[in-house]
């Protein structure tokens, strides 16, 4: 019998017995007929952690002992030191890919040590001959290096670290200033060394991209399964840095408000995605992002320092840098019209996310508005009532279904709004002590309602 | 599984190759360029992933004057800096071109900074990698040795077509390692 199925019977038995499905001799009996009795116990979780963390620290340890720079060696010595972790780490992963392609923990393990031996050899080599190169350089080509091996060796950690390093990367341009594009002819010419194209968000997003099919293939074959899930939050976490990076240079144009709001709404869209019936382990991510994004993102557009001064012209700005901004451009309408689209599908579809979608709609209008002029003043009023609004929503929906999250998720909202009109007003503390005894009360007196109704009601 | 096995191939082949690559331009610098000695004050910052470093301020690489109209002239633009020898030895800079020069030393440079009318520029090489607890004390020593009158410090470098490779950093003559050590055992 082959042996994964054997495996797969060997658990399946005694869950059977257990549940009375069957007795335990007809299980005794399967066990001999399939010679079942010589199989390890599945490895449990523990094991696959222990391993990847194992080979993690002894891979970073050996980058901090490099790093000591020992002088009293002599050059090519450290050139064979700086190879050897590197070599040992391929030959550990080819034999992982050959020998043992079905442990998970030997597959993670073995491409992190990789990883971070490749990272160290780049590193040492820099150090013994004095080579210079901006940390953004080293990120990239580490990274690039070091993806392949997501795929190759069907790990998922290689691609985790890709995404929080090619995001570090657009970190650092940004920081260095090389966010905006040098012209349009650069925008065209893809194939110069991306340091000196300057084009950061179309890289950007190109090197995101390259991660995408693992991504895809596991949300496809296994969207229940807590790798995923973390591929998922790491995707998720890294696609709202990232924006900030790409759009660091936009305070002033506002553009970074339709795109957030885009971002998040699609993620809220997406989080909606259900396979069976069932919400995906791998979607999840995208929705709780999506959700506590929203309400983040209106928080701060209920403030009136947000949005932009009468002198501040968006078009003059385009019209200047239109060479150099494109990307930019495209990158914050294009999110900002996905999301209006799946906003709209979400009303006239009905879907649970709707009300936290809605801020998309209302960002884009309230752009367009104070681009063009049109009721400048709008925006603030606009984002308190919706706070208001899906605090309000939420709690009411939480006390009909008597769905817990959603009931302090509504009180949440409510409280963080108060909170933030109080910061902002200037009110008395004894009122706004007041006004938080009664929150807190409702809080309690709401939660305590719900659990002595569903206890009252088996 | 032989397809997967083979594109492993490759890529563990690129990776070394980027290695060995890094390695052999630099030993080959330093075994055929020629050898220069420049000026230099080094400043001591960290870079996490690399290691402790001292950061180089070349002599040749500040004060460049520009001509008002010099529009060309910004920053992150690669220029040329041409070289002659003085009489102490040293390199110094002899001009500054936009074009590859022909029948003279040179070093290729990046605009770092502009004001009024000079200008700033990065080498190629602009940091010594040294064990970490010798950098805060080689810039200590240093700076106690680089009062206006006395700037003692060097580097001797190999350059080739532009290209520049660290060989050893000096002060008073010394390689800073002896130094340090022979001004910590005071």
């Amino acid at each position: 019998m082959n042996k994964r199925h054997a495996q797969w019977l060997s658990d399946e038995l005694p869950l059977l017995v257990n549940a009375g499905v069957l007795p335990p001799e007809t299980a005794e009996r399967l066990r001999q007929y399939y010679g079942l009795r010589e199989l390890p116990a599945r490895r449990p979780l523990g094991l696959i952690v222990c391993g990847v963390l194992g080979s993690l620290l002894i891979g970073l340890g050996i980058i901090l002992l490099l790093a000591h720079n020992w002088d009293f060696l002599s050059r090519p010595v450290r050139v064979v030191i700086s190879l050897t972790p590197l070599v040992i780490g391929q030959a550990l992963t080819a034999w992982t890919i050959t020998k043992r392609p079905n442990s998970i923990a030997w597959r993670e393990g073995g491409t992190s040590f990789l990883i971070a031996a490749l990272g160290a050899a780049i590193s040492l080599v820099s150090q013994t001959y004095h080579i210079p190169g901006d940390l953004s350089n080293f990120i990239l080509v580490w990274m690039l290096l070091s993806l392949p091996l997501a795929y190759l060796a069907n790990a998922m950690l290689p691609a985790v670290f890709y995404w929080i390093g090619i995001t570090a990367w657009a970190g650092c341009m940004a920081v260095d200033g090389r966010v905006l594009a040098q012209g349009p002819l650069d925008l065209i010419v893809w194939a110069c060394w991306p340091g000196a194209l300057h084009a950061t968000t179309l890289w950007y997003l190109l090197f995101m991209v390259l991660g995408l099919p693992y991504w895809w293939r596991a949300i496809l074959e296994t969207p229940h399964n807590v790798r995923t899930a973390l591929m998922s939050w790491v995707l998720g976490l890294c696609a709202c840095v990232g924006l900030g990076f790409l759009l660091s240079y936009h305070g002033e144009t506002g553009l970074w408000t339709i795109a957030y709001a885009g971002l998040f709404a699609l993620f809220c869209f997406a989080g909606e995605a259900t396979i069976a019936g069932e919400r995906a382990l791998g979607a999840y991510p995208f929705l709780t992002v999506g959700r506590i994004g929203t309400v983040i993102l209106a928080l701060v557009l209920s403030y009136a320092d947000v949005w932009p001064r009468p002198h501040y012209d968006l078009w003059y700005y385009f019209s200047r840098y239109q060479d150099t901004e494109l990307a930019n451009y495209v990158l914050a309408f294009g999110l900002a019209g996905a999301g209006l689209a799946g906003t709209v599908l979400a009303f006239t579809r009905q879907l649970e996310q709707r009300w936290y979608m809605l801020n998309a709609g209302l960002a884009v209008a309230s752009f367009a508005g104070v681009r063009l002029w049109i009721m400048p003043d709008m925006p603030v009023l606009i984002f308190n009532l919706y706070l208001l609004f899906l605090g309000v929503i939420l709690l009411s929906e939480g006390v009909r279904l008597a769905n817990l999250v959603k009931l302090n998720g509504g009180l949440a909202v409510l409280s963080l709004w108060i909170t933030a009109r109080f910061f902002d007003t200037d009110l008395s503390f004894a009122l706004r002590g007041l006004v938080f005894i009664i929150l807190g009360a409702a809080f309690l007196l709401t939660n305590v309602v719900i659990l002595k109704r569903r206890r009252a009601a088996p | 599984m032989r397809k997967t096995m083979v594109m492993f191939i490759l890529l563990a082949v690129a990776q070394v190759a980027l290695v060995l690559g890094m390695i052999a331009s630099h030993e080959m610098l330093l075994r055929q360029g020629k050898q220069i000695k420049l000026r230099t004050a080094p400043v001591d910052p960290y870079d996490p992933f690399r290691g402790r470093f001292v950061t180089l301020d070349f002599d040749i690489a500040r004060d460049i004057k520009i001509a008002t109209r010099e529009d060309n002239f910004m920053e992150g633009k690669q220029i040329y800096l041409l070289l002659r020898e003085d009489d102490q030895g040293l390199a110094q800079r002899a001009g500054w071109s936009f074009q590859r020069p022909v029948n003279q030393d040179y070093i290729k440079a990046t605009v770092r900074y502009m004001y009024n009318q000079n200008a700033s520029v990065t080498l190629p090489c602009d940091r010594y990698y040294l064990d970490e607890d010798l950098a805060p004390k080689a810039e200590k020593v240093y700076r106690d040795y680089s009062r206006r009158d006395t700037r003692e410090a060097y580097v001797t470098a190999r350059i080739q077509d532009g290209r520049m490779a660290l060989e050893e950093l000096f002060i008073a003559g010394v390689p800073i390692k002896e130094f340090v050590r022979r001004e910590t055992k005071k």
